[in-house]
């Protein structure tokens, strides 16, 4: 009975969006504060009413509920409580529910923080995002229910994959999509400015916090994703320009650039149309995500469970959506065309060439993960894209994006001097220089291109944003936290490249048949092989290895990978062992028996500095949310 | 027109391409042998040290099946094909025993019937890989030049067998005859 | 029902299936490393061959090690040998040919095309500001 309570609740945050529609466009037509005043607790009540929603989902999982199709085909009596919960967004029809919660959530914070919006843009805000709320809620009612129940009643249900009982898996998907939906705020407030063809700072500076906020979400989400992968899947990689790890690619870079062209528009009150484009575009690619995810138009390891209706009715969403923001756009934006003289040499211009590289990539990468589709459709053949291509088209990208990073933290807004400029950079260089000759004379084995590049740069973005840093301090005579914040995702951004960089030029793989008692030499450490012996965990059998990993003789730690078979599911599972340090990572993953004397193969990885991904993508993600706080607590003070 | 419509242009061109992925199946990959020469197919006859050549079967159109005693999906497909024969006892079926082994081969055969002329071992799959073949059970149909016409992945179904591969055979003996 | 016949469709990626192939110099073990991430697992979801535990991706990296150690081919020949066989679908590295020309190129022309705009829009910006003066 309580299933039926949870679409209930659904269908009632439906009505009580479409009354937020309404009330909020009205009360913004003929500036009616009561009724903006209503539409707030609309907005309010749809995110209650939708939370209700999801919890009853949840209620459902922990009582066993398997009368509910999506229970019965996600979950099992022996699964762990927590996996119990984290089922319940494992799978597609949750995860949207999840989407939508989230997305209510966002459209409520908005309703409680107009900030310095006037109320009719604020009014005109929520209304949108009234509507992107609808729209999910009709998903999820008509093609998506989890509270679908099923005639037959099983005994047990079916169980997790489990491949996601796994507690990154368990934040990963929540972090991504808060992301993802909370794009929708300054896509929102980008509509409610084109509809008026005025757009004021005050209105930028408000989009920048809150979008601010959803790319450390989507930051976080990723590196999660990235992380679990590594340490899951068994061969140590971090990313695999998989269709689906694309999807949520694009709306981060978007993201990225939208932050930064936000800033100018702010500060200097120009690039306005293009700003208000960004906006629309960042939130275009997370719904272009979902399609690509969920309607099975491309190959991917990690797709959900596909069905053509929900890959209609996203598409019919995008095209309600995102066509009317872009016709808008189409329609209004000359309107707001008035641009102030820019310098050549100047932040404006240096941060609008950031975008551009920024939106070069991004349209590259669309474009590599939609090829298989374009020449299928126009009956050219079939093609596969994949590292090979993203990476040769990438990487090369990244040599200008990050000199540029080093630029724009200290030129000036307006105009500045190329003499003045280059007197500050001519350090940040030779330093930059002297990092990579003294890593190439004691640390590194040998030298190549890519590896002057990837450390030299990183070097670059590190010194260029620390020294901007403590210049700006040094100046002004304190510390601006929206400046930390904005160094320290630099910072975070040049650990990523350094961490990219060394553990794919010189980390070690090898394939290995150990015996018992057999050793194994990985540069300065050893690995020797103990025994094999299997165990039983709640719900699976497993068979486990242990190795002693020495270094110059002493034992640094013993590491055990697994083989585990999860019961009702027929494939073994790698469980991999990871000697994890900062600067680098053993990582053991066992593979097969080889014959009767006991001997098995192992795959044993050395990754230097492979830890310097996902710590960036943190640091990136802290100096996103310290900038926020830092601007939230000077608009308080 | 003004620049501010590139934006919703481009937009409408990537509707119309999801419109038209979501009619298209990523996974059907067609074979690049299509209409080049067949690979060669030299190898034992089932059960025996008898050498087989494919080239013998040049100037006549006929089948290969791909095949295993432990799939399953042969097992189903299989009343097809000896029916099949049974109709048109001149259309040749070439069997090939992909990563089997004889002795369990040779007994499927027994129990659910023989249609094939001859049957090529190919224990170790090389054949197989030769021939692009991504699983069992799979089928070809090779003209009388000696080019792959067609290719059937997975189970042969009645359905198929009657709409798709017995009128491909049909048509290619009246081109030959031609 | 066709699908779930089927023998060859793999299951989701999850353990890693280790050979342990030797190669007489770091060349051989290189190249080997190189390819098995550059092909594709062609009945798999999206995997390459050194990620896949279907049986045909076995077979490949066996037919691998065999033609990179025994037979001392070269990249060309492994691209030849499985495009014969698979068709383009199984390279991850696009080849260079008419249907992939756009592929390559575009980014190469949208950074171009970017970077002009960014100069139009700029000295655009100059000349309506000093209009406005």
């Amino acid at each position: 009975m309580l299933a039926e309570w949870g679409v209930f609740a659904l269908i009632c945050a439906s009505w009580m969006a479409l009354l937020l529609i309404g009330l909020a466009w009205w009360g913004a037509q003929h500036e009616q504060a009561a009724l903006i005043q209503l539409a707030v607790a609309a907005a309010w009540s749809v995110f209650l009413l939708t939370g209700l929603a999801f919890a009853i989902l949840i209620v459902a999982f922990l009582q066993d509920d398997f009368s509910l199709k999506y229970v019965a085909s996600h979950s099992s009596i022996p699964m762990p409580t927590m996996f119990k919960v984290s089922a319940a967004w494992g799978a597609h029809e949750g995860s949207l529910l999840l989407w939508a919660w989230m997305l209510t959530g966002w459209v409520a914070a908005v309703a409680a923080k107009p900030g310095k919006l006037s109320a009719q843009v604020h009014a005109r805000t929520l209304a949108v995002l009234g509507f992107v709320s609808l729209g999910f809620l009709l998903f999820i009612l008509f093609t998506s229910s989890p509270f679908e129940r099923m005639a037959q009643i099983p005994e047990d249900g079916l169980g997790l994959n489990p491949l996601l009982q796994d507690i990154a898996l368990i934040m990963h998907p929540p972090l991504l999509y808060m992301g993802y939906v909370g794009l929708a705020v300054s896509f929102a407030l980008a509509l409610a400015l084109l509809w008026q063809a005025h757009a004021p700072r005050e209105a930028f500076a408000w989009a920048r916090s809150w979008t601010l906020v959803s790319w450390a979400f989507l930051t976080l989400g990723i590196a999660l994703g990235s992380w679990w992968a590594y340490y899951e899947l068994g061969w140590g990689g971090w990313w695999f320009w998989d269709p689906v790890e694309n999807a949520s690619l694009l709306p981060w870079l978007v993201a990225t650039a939208l932050i930064h062209s936000l800033l100018v528009s702010e500060k200097r009150g120009v690039l306005v149309g293009w700003t208000l484009l960004l906006a629309i575009l960042a939130f275009a690619m997370s719904l272009v995500g979902a399609f690509l995810v969920r309607s099975g138009v491309l190959t991917s390891v990690h797709a959900f469970a596909t069905d053509p209706t929900r890959g209609t009715f996203i598409l019919l969403y995008l095209i309600v959506v995102i066509g009317a923001a872009l016709a808008l756009f189409s329609y209004q934006a000359p309107k707001l065309a008035k641009t102030k003289p820019l310098a050549f040499v100047s932040k404006e211009s240096a941060l609008l060439f950031n975008n551009v590289l920024l939106m070069v990539m991004t349209a590259s990468v669309l474009l590599g993960t939609l090829y298989p589709l374009l020449l299928d459709a126009l009956n050219l053949g079939k093609l596969s894209v994949g590292p090979p291509y993203f990476n040769a088209i990438i990487l090369p990208l990244t040599v200008p994006l990050a000199l540029l990073m080093g630029v724009g933290v200290f030129i000036r807004w307006r105009e500045d001097r190329v003499r003045r400029l280059s007197r500050v950079l001519l350090w940040a260089g030779l330093l930059s220089g002297l990092c990579v000759l003294m890593g190439a004379l004691w640390v590194l084995p040998d030298v190549e291109g890519w590896l002057v590049a990837g450390v030299g740069l990183s070097a670059w973005v590190a010194l260029t944003a620390s020294y901007a840093l403590w210049h700006h301090a040094r100046n002004s005579g304190r510390l601006s936290l929206p400046s930390f914040g904005a160094m320290l995702a630099h910072i975070g951004f040049a650990m990523l490249m350094l961490g990219v960089t060394l553990s794919s030029l010189y980390g070690v793989e090898k394939d290995v048949r150990l015996a018992p008692g057999e050793h194994y030499a990985l540069n300065q450490y050893q690995l020797s092989f103990v025994s094999v012996a299997q165990d039983a965990g709640a719900n699976y059998l497993t068979t486990q290895a242990r190795l002693r990993l020495y270094r110059g003789g002493e034992l640094v730690n013993e590491l055990h990978p697994e083989k585990r078979l999860y019961i009702g599911h027929k494939m073994p599972m790698s469980e991999v062992a990871i000697e994890a340090g900062l600067f680098h990572d053993v990582y053991v993953a066992l593979g097969e028996p080889l014959d009767d004397q006991g001997a098995w193969s192992f795959r044993i990885q050395y990754k230097p500095f492979i830890r310097g991904i996902w710590l960036g993508a943190l640091l990136m993600a802290i100096g996103g949310l310290i900038a926020v706080w830092g601007r939230y607590r000077r608009v308080s003070a | 027109m003004t620049r501010s419509a590139w934006p919703f242009i481009g937009f409408v061109l990537l509707v119309l391409l999801f419109s038209i992925g979501l009619m298209l199946n990523p996974r059907e990959v067609p074979s690049p042998l299509l209409n080049q020469p067949a690979p060669s197919l030299q190898g034992n006859v089932l059960g025996s040290s008898e050498l087989f050549d494919g080239h013998a079967y040049t100037n006549q159109v006929w089948l290969l099946n791909v095949w295993a005693s432990w799939c399953s999906g042969c097992l189903s497909e299989h009343p097809h094909i000896v029916a099949a024969k049974q109709r048109y006892p001149d259309m040749t079926w070439i069997g090939l025993n992909y990563k089997d082994s004889a002795t369990p081969a040779q007994a499927w055969l027994a129990q659910h019937g023989n249609p094939y002329q001859t049957v090529i071992e190919d224990p170790s799959g090389r054949l197989g890989l030769d021939w692009g073949i991504l699983g069992v059970p799979e089928t070809f149909l090779i003209d009388a030049q000696g080019r792959v016409r067609a290719k059937w992945q997975g189970v042969i179904s009645e359905a198929r067998l009657q709409q798709e591969i017995i009128p491909a055979w049909q048509a290619l003996n009246a081109e030959t005859e031609r | 029902m066709m699908r779930g016949l089927l023998l060859w469709l793999c299951v989701f990626p999850a353990w890693a299936v280790v050979e342990t192939y030797t190669f007489d110099t770091p060349e051989q073990q290189a190249l080997y490393h190189e390819m098995v991430r550059e092909l594709r697992c062609v009945v798999c979801q999206n995997q390459n061959l050194i990620e896949s535990n279907a049986p045909i991706a076995q077979d490949l990296r066996q037919q691998l090690y065999q033609m990179i150690r025994y037979q001392a081919a070269t990249r060309d020949d492994i691209v030849g040998f499985m495009t014969q066989r698979y068709g383009d679908f199984v390279l991850y590295r696009p080849p260079l040919q008419a249907n992939s020309w756009l592929l390559w190129f575009a980014p190469v022309l949208m950074f171009v095309f970017g970077v002009g705009l960014w100069v139009q829009f700029i000295r655009r910006s100059q000349q309506q500001g000093s209009a406005h003066e």
